[in-house]
């Protein structure tokens, strides 16, 4: 049945996002807020805002509990979760089904199945997704060699208990594997009470590339192209450009049918988005995770296939099929998108919450902005620190990088430090234009230059 | 061209005179309404703000006559109202004055402070934000 | 609400409602709200601007956030002589322990080391540890778990040993 009246369980810019998308099907909406977030741009656009709690998170965002009543007493029959705060918990999706309120995402089972590492990569590696090259449990030193040796150099040795980088060393060749074993063990037993080693393959240079799906829950699963997603710091994503120009078509088609196959498998239903280590030197790619939401950067594959994921998504929790099929699916051109965020780079990117006293954007073809700013809009201490993305699309990449710089030299910000002039410090790099870039790159290259001309 | 004044400037106009009144009367408060303008500034000791207590529970009818201080007792996260004790009725402090209802889990809720309840603000089945008034409760003398 | 002339006005009004001392003033005007109050404890209307005083006047003004900047627990004057205060090295929220049930980093009487840390101050999510400059004794936790701390506000006060 569609949805009628749909329920925000988000804040920022996303929450905004899915109120239009849900104005543009006639759904009426009702926005979930703390007390921090009261006068939002989404509040104030939706049909109706409910107070959840105070401003901290685990007492508002974060209740689940909180959300499933707030929404079920105002008569909604659809829950939106957006990105972050709950999207992935599937407590979410099972309080709605308790309470008869369709959930935009996909079945509680297979969220937790895809939140399981584990079970994800013996899941991907069952529908024939490579797999990044390891090995099973190394139990001495000789092994370590051999193994080594069988995966290519270099490698890693990794703790099976481990985490936080303790119990982990990389060998370059067949001695440091040796070596690497005893010391990597040795941390294991320190760290976790347990030496068990395994090993996999080292991409030092690896380009971050991941596939955009939408299935239907009903087997039908499509892709909405690649999106590359290298230009990081700390694992956060920067800068997301659909498609990665890195990428040859043979393997490009490869990618989408490995991300394809790997949610037909599971009969995925809803937006989804299968993540991948691309190794540009080996030409190879091997699956990492599937984020099983709607993400950050979904508008860049909007803008190369001029299809609105959001509404699509909403459709699909109301029970339609797919409004299109792949062979509808065009990719058209090159998008770019940067995240700004209220962050002072010239103090280790220290988030800066604050009121914004100028927000003067862009206009243009070919940008679009997702934000829930404008002047005198207070960023509150409480949440991340994203006011915004940036969007452009162009020709070819040249032409949206252009594009970009543009829009940035034309954007007025004041009150808040923001990400902006990084931004533009970045896509004028030669390494960026010339598309060399690997997900260190930022942290390698760029940002220790920065850091010194920031002083 | 005549530069009509902002009517948001006029009306910070107005309460910037009437403060400069509040401050030379040696009034506690001032309370002004008229047509969409609607001015209140106290002085500490003066009454409650009647423009707060409007917004804060829009669904009362009258407020009652004031005994003494009032003290509002908040829902705590968004709920609804299950049970109130009824007005009139004289709690203690900690004492439990209401039930309110998450799901199909129930919490009870504890008076701040021992008094009379003067008025149950919710009403039950109603589905009350963070922070709105269950019922209020005139403190002991 | 065009022109220069709304930012003047509004920052003569808001120097005066601070000069007067006066506990609250409230306007309302079609779909402007403004509401002023020198109590912290007040609890926010639903308004379409709200302003807790004390507060600069200035637009610019970082971080007025919507909840009060936590109040000293003890007031600085009372401590000794000798006691070494450590400040929060930016606005957010202050936890003294390192996750959710643990046990706090220090207590007072606590002894430290130069380098140990005190606790949390939390902002969007990045956490940044804050750490005794000096070893000594614990005096005084000078604010409550979870509150929000402003840049520069003394959260603990250190005796040397």
């Amino acid at each position: 049945m569609p949805i009628k009246r749909l329920f925000v369980a988000n804040r920022g810019e996303i929450a905004l996002r899915i109120v239009g998308a849900a104005q543009a099907l006639n759904i009426e909406t009702v926005v979930a807020v703390s007390d921090a977030d009261r006068d939002s741009a989404a509040a104030r656009l939706a049909d109706r805002s409910i107070v959840l709690g105070p401003a901290a998170a685990a007492k508002s965002y974060l209740d689940p509990r909180l959300i499933v009543h707030a929404a079920k007493e105002s008569g909604c029959d659809g829950l939106h979760p957006g990105y972050g705060f709950l999207s992935e918990r599937a407590i979410l999706p099972r309080l709605c089904a308790q309470h008869g309120i369709a959930f935009v995402g996909p079945e509680p089972d297979v969220i937790d199945a895809l939140g399981d590492k584990l079970r994800a990569r013996a899941m991907a590696g069952a529908a024939g997704v490579p797999l990044v090259p390891g090995s099973e449990c190394v139990a001495s030193a000789a092994d370590a060699r051999r193994e080594g040796d069988r995966i290519g150099y270099p490698v890693l040795l990794k703790a099976s208990a481990g985490g936080g980088g303790r119990g982990m060393v990389i060998a370059n060749n067949g001695d440091e594997a040796e070596a690497g074993f005893h010391k990597a063990s040795a941390e294991a037993v320190a760290a976790f009470g347990d030496g068990t080693l395994f090993m996999e393959r080292f991409v030092p240079e690896a380009r971050h590339v991941e596939v955009q799906l939408m299935g239907d829950g009903k087997g039908q699963v499509l892709h909405f192209g690649e999106r590359d997603c290298s230009v990081q710091r700390r694992y956060q994503k920067l800068i997301e450009e659909a498609p990665c120009a890195a990428m040859p078509d043979h393997l490009r088609r490869q990618l989408h049918e490995s991300a394809v196959a790997l949610a037909a498998s599971v009969n995925y239903r809803n937006a989804g988005t299968a993540e991948f280590l691309f190794d540009v030197q080996r030409q190879e790619f091997y699956f990492i995770e599937v984020n099983a939401r709607i993400q950050v950067e979904h508008p860049v594959s909007e803008a190369i296939t001029g299809f609105d994921l959001v509404q699509e998504q909403i459709r699909i929790a109301g029970g339609a099929d797919l409004s299109v099929s792949q062979q509808d699916v065009k990719i058209s051109g090159h998008a770019i998108e940067c995240r700004i965020n209220a962050e002072d780079a010239a103090r280790d990117f220290l988030p800066s919450p604050g009121r914004i006293t100028r927000w003067e954007p862009p206009q243009g073809p070919g940008i679009r902005l997702d934000s829930h700013m404008s002047a005198g809009a207070m960023i509150p201490p409480f949440y991340d620190s994203m006011v915004g993305k940036l969007i452009v699309h162009g020709s070819d990449r040249a032409d949206a990088i252009a594009r970009l710089a543009d829009a940035i030299d034309n954007f007025v910000v004041e009150g808040v430090p923001t990400t902006l002039p990084l931004h533009r410090a970045i896509i004028a790099h030669p390494d960026f234009i010339e598309n060399r870039i690997h997900t260190r790159w930022l942290e390698q290259v760029l940002l220790p230059d920065y850091g010194k001309k920031a002083a | 061209m005549i530069a009509e004044k902002d009517p948001v400037i006029a009306a910070i106009d107005d309460a910037r005179a009437l403060l400069d009144t509040l401050l030379t009367s040696g009034w506690l408060q001032l309370h002004v309404a008229s047509g969409e303008t609607e001015i209140f500034l106290a002085r500490d000791g003066g009454g409650t703000n009647p423009m707060r207590m409007i917004a804060a529970a829009p669904l009362i009818a009258a407020p009652a006559a004031q005994a003494g201080p009032e003290t509002a007792v908040p829902v705590p996260h968004v709920a609804t109202l299950e049970q109130a004790l009824a007005a009139g009725t004289q709690v203690v402090a900690g004492q439990t004055v209401a039930t309110v209802r998450v799901l199909d889990e129930q919490e009870d809720i504890a008076a701040p402070v021992s008094g009379t309840i003067v008025r149950v603000d919710a009403v039950p089945g109603v589905l009350l934000e963070y922070g709105a008034t269950l019922l209020s409760i005139a403190a002991v003398a | 609400m065009t022109g220069h002339d709304f930012p003047d006005a509004l920052k003569q009004l808001l120097d005066e409602f601070s000069r007067s001392g006066i506990r609250e003033l409230h306007i309302r005007k079609s779909d402007f709200e403004l509401y002023l109050s020198s109590d912290a404890s007040a609890a926010r209307p639903r308004a379409a601007m709200t302003v807790v005083a004390p507060v600069s006047a200035s637009p610019t003004q970082p971080a007025a956030t919507p909840k009060p900047i936590a109040a000293p627990i003890a007031p600085i004057s009372s401590l000794p002589d000798d006691a070494v205060i450590i400040n929060a090295p930016n606005l957010g929220t202050f936890y003294r322990a390192p996750k959710p049930g643990a046990a706090n980093y220090v207590e007072v009487g606590s002894k430290v080391q130069a380098g140990d840390e005190l606790c949390l101050i939390e902002v969007m999510k990045l956490f940044t540890a804050v750490r005794a400059g000096t070893s000594g004794t614990v005096h005084a936790v000078l604010v409550e778990d979870g509150a929000m701390v402003e840049g520069g506000q003394p959260l603990f006060a250190l005796v040397r040993d």
